[in-house]
């Protein structure tokens, strides 16, 4: 079960005890006995006390102002903490107690796809010879990263159905860029330098504009229609003639998870008018195995490793965003990239006799997007986790966030108004708007702490009002999803009978609500 | 092998609740020309053992700094590391967690971030630092860009040839984007000459910002003060990238005139990774905060006067401002930041201060060794150093580099003909307090054979 801390049904004495016991029981090093909020690392410090000692120097000691020019040289010590690794421990331990995770709550976080992160993907990235590879070491002595990172672009390739897969970007807004990036390349060499425009439904998030700013593209937005689907006559209009349109990002499943039927023919009418469709994949957890984007007129797609494939989100990042592409778009993704041979005469080729060759340069290349190649960290859990499923496996994966997700809207929309309330894929967007006592979605959201589940995604996508996207994932088990539901039962009628409660929520954590507009007016952004 | 726990009696009672007969009636909402009713060709699906030791015999095929000595860095430095660091970071409550939106559910993470950010501006001599950003290339062109809008109307960016090539490959790339002039400035002896850089500045050319790196791709400590003399008097913002590593010697570069600091923190607490999840940072002055791109963590007081970390400045960032945002930046790398963090706290004000005297000093240890010996020399030998150096080789570096690994068994450094392609007889090493004496004397022995 991951509901550890329940309090339905809590009266107000036992908020405050047990507010009083979370902040001693969290804050024991606190100079003051009265909880204070967090304690930073500089309240523990000590002048002289000492953790860890670094290497020993070995060799005689060079006076740095014997060798560097006096102006060069760092007049005072950097102002690090000084603590004991004890106290250390213990700082970075009672932190840690302050967050929630997959581990010790449900997370329902729409759009963020926060399933289980499996041990195993851990444990082999653990193994030896990896995290101490140098970037720059010649093909010869990384020849099983290589095959690694050839595996995944593989196995990549063939769930999004296209031809060729740049494993370069960090994460999905990066792989947004890198891919719009590409699409301007292609756009240039055919001689459609006018083409530059981008159509965006209103749904899309945040990082699907602000990337095409960057890539020095203007946006034009598609309105969503009634269902949440994009309206095909307002499409029709805003590609006009046709001429400046460079193409479309599109969410699918969309924001709202929904499966965009008209698909097929939005990709043909943007392909019509000469452009190219980008997909957003962040929700490729709700049709892994299950469609492929190549399959259905989509040119480029980013995934979020951090999503669908496991990677741990590590409190925001680090995540991979690999862009899959069509033919038409691969002589432009970036170097270096990693391509298979036969190993030669003279090589140590793999089992199968393969060799992984590192391609520094190629003609119509947009060059470089980022340092060295790839977040190969992320790419060892990923493939891991591919490998892990299969084939079936990952059909599983599909289904299962598929049913999840719908069987919380079937049991929650008598609790709460589900804005398009038709079958969804792996989530769906309620709203709290209408509800009584003037309660908005922050509120259900802080509410929800005090009963230990980490709140859905709020105030996202911006056409829902008051909106809360609600993503199980299919790692959740039946038992977690109606304790879910019993619990939005009882927030549900609190809205009623004790609103003051859920307007002034959380009330069991070490801080309540912080006052947002006094961080940016007196901003202290340093202890 | 999959992580559904949902049984097959689950699935019937929630298909049930729903009211749908089969999952395929749910999957339906995908038209059936979308569908893809195949197998996907990924290999069978594997045990945890047999992934094991699939994953085991591709990483066999590595030859890494975990089985011999290396003296590459090029930008990716290997250093000590605490054990505590590891078992930290190893708590699911900062793994398993994400981006810190809802404050009270993520006092932790915010806490590290703002602790990573006050330590970051200590080391650089700044005011502000943002959470993370992907890596040190990156973090250059978000620092650049930082400077065009800073510097509204501002066409034209200029980088120094000593900041490391991949950072220099991606502003190439992006400032193609946006239709800003680059130009790239010769180095005069290694290091940047401040004067160049003011008069490769063309006519009427509007600049937003000239960047350099130091130590710089060559290992050479610029003159930052010179630097950021120059490229104010050229009315630019100054970009320098450092080493946050080397900034346990070297003078913060806040207190030598930089408006933009930043780089690759990967050798902080993390690992070279064949490059990457690494973790770029970003620093900067209070009056250019809202240009700033990425998370910035900041402390304010909930409604009984507790303090309070939350992320702050958001209207900043994509999920607001979207077109207008200062940058795409979402997910981060927030977990290397934070293994940063603790390493940072694990060495502290002192053993920081040591790590940087262990590195000088066998750095100028291993440099004076080889440049005793006959044939070689260094390339530079006026120009100081941190702990990375340039050689020049008495035959080309990439077989100088070779014959160390087949015959002496050491990853050599660095080949400059790949910064420089006519530069076939240099070589740039790193020496760092990873590498022990008996490691360097080992080099300089095979060096000695090598000519
Ligand atoms: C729909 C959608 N698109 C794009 C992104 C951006 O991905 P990332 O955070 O990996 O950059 C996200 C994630 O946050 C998302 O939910």
């Amino acid at each position: 079960m991951t509901s550890t801390d329940s309090h339905v049904g809590q009266d107000d004495h036992n908020v405050a005890v047990a507010r009083t016991a979370f902040a001693r029981a969290d804050y024991p090093g606190a100079a003051d006995a009265e909880h204070q909020g967090p304690v930073t690392i500089f309240d523990i410090s000590v002048p002289g006390r000492r953790a860890v000692r670094p290497p020993p120097l070995q060799v005689p000691a060079v006076d740095a102002n014997s060798v560097l020019p006096a102006g060069s040289v760092r007049k005072e010590r950097a102002d690090l903490p000084e603590v004991g690794e004890l106290d250390a421990m213990r700082h970075y331990t009672r932190l840690s107690t302050l967050n929630f995770s997959i581990a010790n709550a449900f997370y329902p976080l729409g759009s963020c796809t926060m399933k289980y992160n499996p041990l195993i993907n851990e444990r082999v990235a653990g193994i030896e010879g990896q995290a101490n590879l140098h970037p720059m070491q010649p093909d010869d002595e990384c020849q099983g990263m290589l095959e690694l990172c050839w595996r995944t672009q593989q196995v990549l390739i063939e769930i999004s159905g296209l031809d060729d897969v740049s494993i370069h970007p960090a994460a999905g807004a990066h792989g947004e860029l890198t891919a719009l990036m590409c699409m301007r390349a292609a756009l240039d060499d055919r001689g459609d330098q006018h083409k530059m425009v981008i159509l965006i439904p209103d749904s899309a998030h945040g990082t699907n504009p602000a990337s095409c700013t960057m890539a020095g593209f203007s946006t034009r937005e598609l309105k969503s229609n009634k269902s949440g689907r994009v309206d095909m006559d307002d499409l029709a209009t805003k590609i006009g003639d046709g001429k400046d349109i460079a193409g479309l990002m599109i969410t699918n499943p969309s924001t709202l998870g929904l499966f965009e039927p008209n698909i097929k023919v939005i990709c043909e009418k943007i392909h019509e008018a000469g452009g190219f469709v980008y997909m957003d994949g962040a929700n490729m957890n709700a049709i892994v195995g299950k469609a492929r984007p190549g399959d259905f007129g989509v040119d480029v797609m980013h995934y979020n490793l951090h999503k669908t494939f496991s990677q741990p989100h590590g409190g925001g990042g680090p995540g991979a965003g690999p862009i899959a592409v069509r033919e038409t778009l691969a002589p432009y993704l970036p170097v270096p990239k990693i391509e298979r041979r036969d190993a030669k005469d003279g090589e140590n080729g793999n089992d199968d006799g393969h060799w992984f060759d590192t391609i520094w340069s190629s003609p119509k290349s947009i060059g470089r997007t980022r340092g060295f190649m790839t977040n190969a960290g992320v790419m060892v859990r990923s493939y891991t986790y591919i490998r892990a499923n299969g084939s079936d496996g990952l059909k599983a994966v599909a289904e299962n966030a598929v049913i999840n997700a719908n069987y919380l809207r079937a049991r929650l929309r008598d609790v709460f108004r589900v804005w398009i309330d038709e079958p969804c894929m792996h989530e769906f967007v309620a709203t709290a708007k209408g509800l009584p006592n003037d309660i908005k979605a922050t509120d259900i959201a802080k509410r929800l702490i005090d009963y230990g589940i980490h709140p859905p995604t709020i105030y996202f996508p911006l056409i829902v009002p008051e909106a809360l996207m609600i993503e199980p994932t299919e790692t959740e088990s039946k038992e977690t999803l109606d304790h879910f539901v019993e619990v939005m039962k009882a927030l549900r009628a609190e809205i009623d009978s004790d609103p003051q409660t859920v307007k002034t929520a959380p009330h069991t954590r070490s801080i309540g609500r912080p006052d947002e507009v006094a961080a940016v007016k007196n901003p202290r952004v340093t202890a | 092998m999959h992580y559904v726990q949902n049984t097959d009696t689950d699935r019937d009672a929630m298909l049930a609740t729903i009211g749908a007969d089969s999952v395929d009636e749910l999957m339906a909402v995908i038209p059936p020309d979308c569908r893809f009713e195949g197998d996907l060709d990924i290999g069978p699906a594997l045990t945890e053992d047999e992934l094991y030791r699939h994953l085991k015999s591709l990483a066999a095929r590595n030859i890494s700094a975990d089985d011999k000595p290396s003296f590459l860095g090029a930008g990716a430095y290997r250093h000590f590391c605490p054990a505590l660091v590891d078992n930290l970071v190893s708590r699911t409550e900062y793994w398993t967690a994400y981006t810190p939106y809802q404050p009270e559910a993520s006092q932790g993470t915010l806490t590290t971030i703002y602790e990573w950010q006050t330590m970051m501006t200590r080391l650089t001599g700044s005011d502000v630092s943002n959470a993370s950003l992907y890596d040190g290339a990156t973090a250059v062109v978000e620092a650049v860009m930082m400077a065009l809008r800073t510097k509204r109307k501002s066409d034209t960016v200029l980088v120094s040839k000593g900041v490391h090539p991949d950072a220099r490959g991606c502003l190439q790339t992006y400032m193609r984007s946006l239709g800003v002039t680059l130009i790239e400035v010769d180095l005069d002896g290694g290091r940047t000459d401040p004067a160049a850089l003011t008069a490769a500045v063309p006519e009427g050319a509007n600049v937003a910002a000239i960047a350099i790196q130091s130590p710089n791709v060559y290992g050479i400590v610029e003159d930052v003060k010179s630097c950021c003399d120059a490229i104010h008097a050229a009315d630019a913002l100054s970009v320098v990238s450092a080493d946050p590593v080397s900034l346990s010697v070297l003078e913060a570069p806040g207190n030598l005139g930089a408006d933009m600091i930043c780089g690759e923190a990967t050798g902080m607490g993390n690992g070279p990774w064949f490059g990457g999840p690494g973790v770029g940072y970003l620093c900067g002055r209070m009056d250019h905060v809202r240009q700033m791109p990425a998370r910035i963590a900041g402390e304010t007081v909930d409604g009984e006067g507790r303090r309070a970390i939350v992320l702050t400045f958001q209207t900043r960032e994509q999920h607001i401002r979207r077109t207008k945002a200062t940058s795409n930046i979402c997910t981060s790398q927030q977990l290397m930041a934070l293994r940063a963090t603790i390493w940072m706290t694990l060495l502290g004000k002192d053993g920081f201060a040591e790590l940087g005297e262990v590195n000088l000093s066998r750095a100028h240890y291993a440099a004076d060794a080889i440049a005793a010996l006959s044939g070689y020399e260094l390339a530079f030998p006026d120009q100081p150093f941190f702990n990375e150096f340039t050689i020049r080789t008495p035959i080309p570096a990439a077989d100088v580099n070779r014959r160390l690994k087949d015959d002496h068994g050491i990853l050599g450094g660095f080949d400059g003909s790949r910064l420089d392609p006519a530069d076939t007889h240099t070589l740039i090493l790193a020496v760092t307090d990873m590498n022990t004496k008996s490691e360097i004397d080992a080099l300089v022995s095979a060096l000695e054979t090598i000519r």
